[in-house]
């Protein structure tokens, strides 16, 4: 062939190599490495306990414990946690939760059905102050059957038990606690300097104030970890938060969309945003006479421009809300509901023919009252940013709109007051992934924080509580949105996405919020 | 000296009856002030169980009684339990402590090795451009926003030039120690190194007035001696009063330094328990900081004593 086929035969080889080392590259670029520290901001120092809340601490128990339940990284659906699989009698009124065999809690002693146990009676032992107590609320009892199955008896039936089982409801270790007193429990010091789970991470080291370090798990039931260690930094300042990501010392920080700009196309980073279940609204003091009118609540849904709120504020990293059950919970949300496009002139109709007619002074009123309220709001960019939104539109339909600042422990503990202390509040809230929002729209309810009373939205809420087949509990709820929506009992305003700022080489991320998805912390890995 | 013994005991006995008085105006402020611990205030919490928890931290009592239940137990050594970080509260100070005393440490001395020598130089030559250039920068450090300062030296040094650590503190090897030290201690050490400078160049210019100066220059004696002896000494006296002001922060910490730095000190921990209606750790915190301003003024006092013969005390 001579010296011109030897050619063509070299660059043919040359080309498959090149073909073949691609496929490889590419092929290591998928494949998950192991090894590295991953390091995440917290705002405060976690007591690691999960009898406590706060959303630092729920944070760092989801890489040391483990609960029954766990939702899947993608459709947030109930799936198999420390409980392999269970079952529901027809009644609603017994669960039956097969263990996983195998797993060991981090000091090398044996899990078993008497941890579930304990753990239950811990939640439902009054003495115990327990901050998600409301989800054990319908338990009788709890039946230990064998080594690993247990049998949860209820008081009345709780279609969303499995998934409040998976909300931060840690299984604890029974041989490590059982001999604490209730007052202990509340607070279980020693226990907390070396904290023991069955979680993918164990335990490392707390440097109080500043850090914690959790180390792989090699023998966690779902995996060693692709990780070797997992870092927890105390960073308070979101500022500051964003300028370690950018120094490589932290390598993901959950960023507000006012970050964006700064940190759009820097090398080394990227952007994800994830979805979540949590809504904003602007929530209203039915209490108040001029909101317990419901052509004024409507009027000044329509008067609310909404999208120049998610397109200026939220910078479109948010979708338009219709209700409060998140569009993630996809079985149970509907759209098919009234929703309030920005029609400012149909919001003067309605009060106008509601009878609030605009005085001398432009502000409308009726039987004496004028249509005059306060926003109260806490000092944060965006919620200000929608109490100024808000007055602006509804300024302009007659309405005399002040805003006072509070910090916000003060409007939560206002609006907790009964009756509700407040007119307006920009909030938002985050939940479980299921549709029972028994606690903050059922009259009376505790988490009402709006004097919100329906008698039909009651009774639909005890229904759709007690249902246990899915497709009729579906049904039930998209009548409440639809009632929920025609009331305007607080006004919806966006399904926020989290947004992520990310160092490139961190994959495996679990793509929902991290609230949720940390539980899969495991498939976590660094390039 | 027997007449110091003296007065050092009467100060003190002075102290334990102030810091009853400041412990029982900061509980009131408490109870006056609105909301409660956040704990109470969880989304998922129910009536009943926050009331449990009212009862159980001992906060359905009335005020007197709560605050007398705190001071019993001081008495007694027992400075309760924080309510968020489910640890001592003294735990969780002496954890914090010497953060705080590195960092204001570090920051005066900072601000004492740069701020007296800066300001004698600028008395000394009054009005020349070295006195405009170092009054314009003692001005400068005094109005300028410590949160944007901080910020933008993180941004500098850290995120630009990667040179140093953005915030934290890693005590690791003393290297970086230093390292994490330096960007905090110089954000907080520039405003107290103007307020220095300023009181230097202030009390020197009205010490190097006096006759006795001009005696000492006329007898021949060398400038620098004319300074360091006779100017300095005096005019070191309200210079002492203001380090003596600062010494208590060594203890308080700035908040906001400690916040942009994610410093973890006692200002950090003051504004979270504060936030939080963290109630045990805000007390323990102000009755410490209060024991260290009180002997930082008794320090302080003494030093008069010793720089200056006028003064005596009965």
């Amino acid at each position: 062939m001579g010296w011109f086929g030897n050619r063509k035969r070299a660059l043919i080889l040359v080309w498959a190599a090149a073909a073949l080392l691609g496929l490889a590259a590419a092929a290591a670029a998928q494949a998950p490495q192991r090894g590295g520290t991953f390091t995440l901001p917290i705002s405060d120092d976690p007591p690691m306990w999960p009898i406590q809340g706060g959303i630092y601490n729920i944070l760092v128990n989801k890489l040391i414990y483990d609960t029954l339940v766990r939702y899947h990284p993608e459709t947030l659906e109930p799936v198999g946690g420390l409980a392999e699989r269970w079952e529901v009698s027809e009644d609603g009124l017994a669960y039956t939760f097969h263990l996983r065999q195998g797993v060991k809690w981090h000091d090398g002693e044996p899990f078993d059905a008497e941890d579930v146990a304990f753990t239950f009676q811990v939640w439902m032992n009054p003495e115990v102050p327990y901050y998600l107590r409301a989800n054990v609320s319908g338990v009788d009892r709890v039946e230990v059957l064998d080594p690993y199955t247990v049998r949860v008896h209820m008081k009345n039936p709780v279609a969303s038990f499995p998934v409040l089982l998976g909300y931060n409801m840690s299984i604890l270790p029974k041989h490590r606690l059982e001999h604490l007193s209730a007052a202990q429990l509340a607070n279980p010091v020693e226990f907390l300097r070396n904290p023991i789970g069955t979680g993918p991470f164990k335990f490392g080291q707390k440097v109080p104030g500043s850090m914690v370090r959790l180390v792989a798990n090699e023998e966690y039931w779902d995996g060693a970890p692709y990780l070797d260690a997992f870092v927890f930094r105390v960073v308070p300042d979101v500022d500051t938060q964003v300028a370690q990501v950018q120094a490589g010392d932290l390598d993901m920080a959950i960023i507000e969309p006012y970050h964006l700009d700064a940190v759009r196309n820097v090398p080394g980073l990227r952007i994800e945003e994830a979805p979540q279940v949590n809504h904003f609204y602007i929530m209203l003091n039915h209490a108040n006479p001029i909101f317990a009118d419901r052509a004024v609540r409507q009027a000044l849904s329509y008067a609310l421009d909404r999208q120049s709120i998610i397109d200026g504020l939220m910078l479109g990293m948010a979708q338009p809300a219709t209700g409060p059950i998140s569009p993630l919970i996809s079985w149970a949300y509907t759209a098919d509901v009234v929703q309030y496009h920005y029609d400012p002139e149909k919001a003067e109709r309605l009060l106008d023919e509601a009878g609030w007619l605009r005085g001398p002074d432009g502000i409308r009123q009726k039987d004496g009252r004028r249509l005059s309220f306060t926003i109260d709001v806490d000092p944060h960019p965006i919620r200000q940013g929608i109490a100024l939104v808000a007055q602006e539109n509804w300024r302009r339909i007659g309405a005399e709109v002040n805003i006072a600042l509070y910090e916000y422990n003060v409007i939560l503990q206002n609006a907790r007051s009964q009756p509700p202390k407040y007119d307006a509040n920009p909030n938002w809230l985050v939940t479980p992934p299921d549709p029972d929002i028994s606690t903050y729209y059922a009259s009376g309810s505790p988490g009402n924080t709006y004097a919100y009373a329906n008698p039909e939205v009651d009774r639909l809420l005890e229904l759709g509580r007690a249902t246990v087949n899915q497709e009729e509990r579906a049904r039930i709820y998209h009548e409440i949105q639809r009632i929920l929506a025609e009331d305007a009992a607080v006004l919806y305003l966006y399904y926020p996405s989290e947004i992520r700022l990310v160092n490139d080489r961190v994959q495996g991320l679990a793509p929902v919020g991290y609230r949720d998805g940390l539980a899969w912390a495991h498939k976590i890995w660094k390039q | 000296m027997a007449s110091v013994g003296k007065y050092v005991v009467g100060r003190l006995l002075q102290a334990v009856v102030l810091l009853a008085v400041v412990s029982v105006i900061t509980f009131a402020l408490i109870m006056a002030a609105p909301g409660g611990p956040a704990i109470l205030y969880d989304p998922s919490i129910t009536a009943d169980e926050a009331e449990r928890i009212r009862a159980l931290l001992g906060l359905d009592q009335p005020a007197h009684i709560q605050y007398l239940r705190w001071l019993g137990n001081v008495i007694r050594g027992d400075l309760g339990t924080s309510y968020t970080l489910g640890l001592p509260v003294a735990e969780v100070i002496a954890h914090r402590l010497p953060a705080t005393l590195l960092l204001s440490g570090a920051s005066i001395l900072f601000a004492v090795a740069l701020g007296i020598p800066l300001g004698m130089l600028s008395a000394v030559r009054r009005n020349s451009w070295i006195d405009n250039a170092v009054t314009a920068i003692s001005f400068m450090g005094m109005s300028i926003p410590v949160f944007w300062y901080g910020l933008m030296l993180m941004i500098l040094f850290s995120v630009r030039w990667r040179l140093l650590p953005a915030g934290g503190l890693e005590t690791d090897t003393v290297a970086s120690t230093l390292k994490h030290l330096v960007l905090p201690a110089v954000v907080l050490g520039t405003v107290h190194m103007a307020e220095i400078t300023r009181y230097t160049r202030a009390s020197m210019l009205s010490v190097l007035h006096q006759d006795y100066i001009r005696t000492a220059r006329s007898k021949g004696v060398k400038e620098t001696w004319v300074l360091a002896k006779h100017a300095l000494k005096n005019a070191i006296l309200p210079v002492v009063t203001v380090i003596g002001l600062l010494l208590p922060k060594v203890a308080t910490g700035s908040a906001i330094t400690e916040q942009v730095f994610a410093w973890p000190g006692m200002g950090q921990l003051a504004v979270r328990a504060a936030y939080q209606r963290d109630y045990p750790v805000i007390m323990g915190v102000t009755l410490v900081v209060s024991v260290v301003v009180i002997l930082c003024n008794l320090v302080v006092d003494l030093l008069y004593v010793y720089l200056d013969p006028r003064v005596r005390y009965e």
